[in-house]
């Protein structure tokens, strides 16, 4: 099972090792008594799939090749 | 206003303007003298002044207070010398003349700013920053950069427009051009949107990714210092509490962790990450509490060491390999391995991992919007501090140090980094571990008392779950994320031709204005062909007129509202 669809969209194992991850978290947060529960991980799985699928729509929208002059080819860094 | 004790001959801009004059004109050794020496005279006169304002000037009725040092401005002057230290520093083995005193007079007009007790005063500061980081992108001395140059000047030149327009509507109906918390009216508005520019608000922020990575490695260490963050600083003077400033932080914030993904150019990565940061900062100005004031200026001057790191990170690996895009790099682990860890110290920093000094700026800023209620405005800031860790920890030094380059070929090491380059890195790597480790010194810098700390195991805990699962979502998706060649468009696509769209309008002021201003046209021109490789647009004196033409019109704008 791939990683991720063609198009970029994260696949079936990618959630569900993200899930499970938010998973780990939430038991850490009830076990340690901390609040809002599974926050920062919740966050950060949502996070790393809208950011990933956000940016991968706007790279086959936007994206164009480069002139070789706008390359850096012969510039002084 | 506080106390009326200093002298303007205690202005710590002065020996910054010194200096750029000495490098100018002094053999290459005494001139590093004074690129290291200035920014610590300016670092004293700051700390020495905290807490004390001029006396007052009366010029046409007008009363300006040149310098106000309390400590709202200190904490940015501070910032400011600290950046221009640690640039001149890493570029003390590659810098050329031009963009040192470029660079020091940018930083002189930042601290200006910062200082300025008036909004006369602060504009003419802002100006002259205006063209001093021009001047840092034109050194450059290539075509990309005369084109990025010119669209940088046009850009905060209709900024600039937009600031004295507000300045000089907002004098005629108060009466005061003293810079102080500003009520919204539509002068004032205008004020803000010129500052909103500088800030690279979005949409306005095309002119940040399209000039700082086409200046020198040097050049974008000293840019991503000031233009922003003086603008930062003068939103929190001005508009510290304006609902509209949270969301269009957010909206920054987001925007830039996007395109930051999609690019392929370190530099212009890092670049989109300066509109993330910045948003940041202005979501907290916008929520105005003394809280989040505080968050906004810590939040800024931790950015300016840890980006600063990052920038001198990047730029070191472009001057020992010549190559600027992550797609044709990698494995450069083995050759270059400190240049990796110190970068990762500066991404470690801007990503919020604990003990570095952007966890503890960051937090406070998410905590003073958290104290106010605005969650979905925190939320949606967790959001974009993944996208940080995905790209600046993630892709990045991923595609640059450790895997395999896509082009199959092994990345030629042309040269080694200078040593002064790793101790700028070292001093930037070092202040962040410092701050990190003990907050307070932070703390006690900012305008504000205040007692928040954030290391709390809730706080710690739910922060390292957010980097541990997004460096998880990075590794799983690196793939996905890795550098394609490439540009993707932006708003700089419109800006790119806006010159073009432009272009009649400036040739019918040529033609108006070169009776009387041939003198500052050949100047200009013979300027701008000096220090472009070919002719372009910067060579035409059309925009050099045009500049002469804003700048006469400014002066009669005052000297009517004056009269």
């Amino acid at each position: 099972m791939s990683a991720s669809t063609n198009s970029g969209v994260p696949g079936v194992r990618v959630l569900v090792v993200l899930a499970g991850a938010v998973g780990a978290g939430v038991a850490v947060d009830l076990a340690i008594g901390a609040r809002p529960v599974g926050f920062g991980a919740g966050v950060a799985a949502f996070g790393v799939v809208i950011l990933t699928v956000t940016a991968r729509g706007l790279g086959m929208l936007l994206r164009r090749d480069l002139p070789r002059e706008s390359a850096g080819e012969g510039d002084r860094a | 206003m506080p106390e009326q004790s200093l002298s303007l001959l205690a202005h710590p801009s002065i020996p910054l303007l010194v200096a750029a004059l000495l490098v100018a004109i002094v053999p290459r050794r005494a001139a590093s003298v004074a690129l290291v020496a200035a920014p610590l005279v300016t670092l004293g006169l700051v700390a020495a002044g905290r807490g004390n304002v001029s006396a007052d000037l009366h010029l046409y009725g007008v009363t300006l207070w040149p310098l106000r040092l309390d400590d709202l401005a200190a904490v940015f002057a501070g910032a400011f010398a600290v950046a221009v230290l640690l640039a001149n520093v890493f570029g003390l083995a590659t810098s050329t003349r031009l963009e040192r005193a470029a660079g020091l007079v940018t930083a002189a007009a930042a601290i200006g700013v910062a200082v300025a007790g008036d909004l006369v005063m602060l504009f003419v500061w802002w100006e002259v920053k205006a063209v001093a980081s021009t001047v840092l992108v034109l050194a450059a001395n290539s075509e990309r950069a005369a084109g990025a140059a010119l669209r940088y000047l046009y850009l905060h030149l209709i900024g600039g427009a937009l600031l004295l327009g507000g300045i000089t509507w907002h004098l005629a109906e108060t009466g005061t051009s003293t810079f102080v918390a500003l009520d919204i009216t539509p002068a004032t508005a205008m004020i803000a949107a010129g500052f909103l520019v500088a800030a690279a608000a979005v949409p306005l922020h095309g002119w940040l990714p399209d000039a700082y990575p086409a200046a020198t490695f040097t050049g974008t260490v000293l840019l991503s210092a000031f233009t922003t963050k003086a603008a930062v600083y003068a939103l929190a003077r001005g508009f510290a509490g304006v609902e509209f400033l949270v969301w269009v932080g957010v909206a920054m914030s987001l925007y830039g962790v996007v395109f930051a993904m999609l690019q392929d150019d370190l530099r212009r990565l890092l670049s989109y990450h300066i509109v993330s940061q910045v948003g940041f900062m202005v979501a907290a100005i916008g929520v105005g509490t003394t809280l989040a004031v505080n968050g906004a200026a810590a939040h800024a001057a931790a950015h300016i060491i840890y980006k600063g790191l990052l920038l001198m990170g990047v730029g070191a690996v472009i001057h020992s390999t010549g190559r600027r895009s992550a797609s044709q790099l990698g494995s450069l682990a083995k050759v270059l391995p400190w240049v990796l860890v110190l970068y990762l110290i500066g991404a470690a920093s801007i990503s919020g991992v604990p003990l570095l000094s952007g966890f503890v700026s960051k937090e406070l800023t998410i905590h003073a919007l958290d104290d106010s209620d605005r969650l979905v405005a925190v939320v949606l800031l967790k959001i974009a501090a993944v996208g940080t860790l995905l790209s600046t920890l993630g892709k990045l030094p991923y595609a640059t140090w450790i895997a395999p380059p896509q082009t199959g070929e092994r990345v030629p090491v042309l040269r080694r980094p200078a040593a002064s380059m790793y101790v700028a890195m070292t001093i930037a790597a070092a202040v962040c571990i410092v701050v990190g480790l003990v907050p307070g010194l932070l703390w006690d810098q900012l305008p504000y008392a205040q007692s928040y700390s954030p290391y709390y195991s809730g706080k710690v805990v739910e922060t390292l779950q957010l980097l541990g699962v997004a460096g998880l979502g990075f590794w799983l998706l690196r793939r996905q994320l890795a550098p394609h060649p490439g540009v993707v468009l932006d708003v700089d696509w419109l800006a790119a031709r806006t010159p073009a769209l432009a272009a009649p309008a400036f040739r019918a002021l040529d033609g108006a204005a070169s009776r009387w201003s041939r003198t500052a046209t050949s100047a200009g021109a013979w300027f701008a062909a000096r220090h472009s490789s070919r002719p372009a647009w910067t060579t035409r004196p059309t925009w050099w007129v045009g500049t002469v033409i804003v700048l006469a019109s400014a002066a009669a704008m005052i000297g009517s509202v004056w009269r």
